[in-house]
């Protein structure tokens, strides 16, 4: 269905402005990134909405915008893959916080592993992106692990709000999945060798 | 048909231009999309992150 609507929109736009093969290239990227997007929003607002967890999902939605975009981390071939895994990411924030209750200095703890997660690893680019600079994966870096400070800082001052909990948790599982990440790319470059 | 697609016209511009002027941003101002999927870079915007 996806396909179904970025080639009708790939068409529309495409008779509609006068485009070179540069710019159909990028625009043909862009409708695909668009779309997909779009559609997997939408499908996790019904279902989180069907489940009374709306304002939750969109909290750690824009929270995993921010520390994604500068992390990066695994990627999921496939549409109906993808959506099952940030579903099952969504959910895990949401509900896990309910049965692991957390004091003080378990937060703590877990800033401390989110940091040095993010200094060691982040950040993780898309293998289908090409190559960035250190200069940029520096930056990077440094956006994600001020990213967490943040969002461990505002839970000092409302460390009761469950918001700002599932807030962190998004954060702990970004760490984590980082960490698998690594984990696979090292695993991948032992085969090679071998 | 013929006014119902010259009113399309104007603001099919103005997105397609949008999108196409976002690409290399997207790929420089980030690492990665926000969920677990993306699709393969094109050649020439890869150039551009180098």
């Amino acid at each position: 269905m996806n396909t179904l609507i970025i080639n009708k929109l790939y068409g529309f736009f495409t008779t509609t402005n006068e485009l070179d093969d540069l710019e159909k290239v990028k625009l043909q990227y862009m409708l695909t990134i668009v779309v997909n997007e779009i559609l997997k929003l939408v499908a996790m607002l019904i279902f989180f909405g069907s489940i009374d967890k709306l304002f939750n999902f969109l909290i750690c939605f824009i929270t995993l915008t921010l520390i994604r975009n500068f992390s990066g981390g695994l990627h999921i071939k496939s549409f109906f893959g993808c959506l099952f895994f940030t579903c099952s990411f969504f959910l895990a924030s949401i509900y896990i916080p309910a049965l692991i209750p957390i004091n003080y200095m378990g937060y703590i703890i877990l800033y401390i592993f989110s940091l040095t997660t993010m200094a060691l690893i982040a950040p993780k680019p898309s293998k289908q992106r090409g190559e960035y600079s250190s200069y940029q994966k520096q930056k990077f870096k440094l956006k994600s692990m001020i990213t967490a400070t943040f969002c461990f800082l505002i839970l000092l001052f409302k460390m009761n709000n469950p918001y700002l909990i599932n807030n962190i948790w998004v954060i702990v599982f970004q760490s984590i999945q980082l960490l698998l990440s690594e984990g696979r790319d090292r695993y991948e470059n032992i085969k090679k060798t071998i | 048909m013929k006014t119902l697609k010259k009113l399309f016209n104007k603001p099919s511009h103005w997105v397609c231009g949008a999108l196409i002027s976002s690409a290399p941003i997207l790929l420089l101002d980030g690492v990665c999309l926000i969920f677990w999927g993306e699709p393969e870079c094109p050649d020439c915007l890869k150039q551009e992150i180098k």
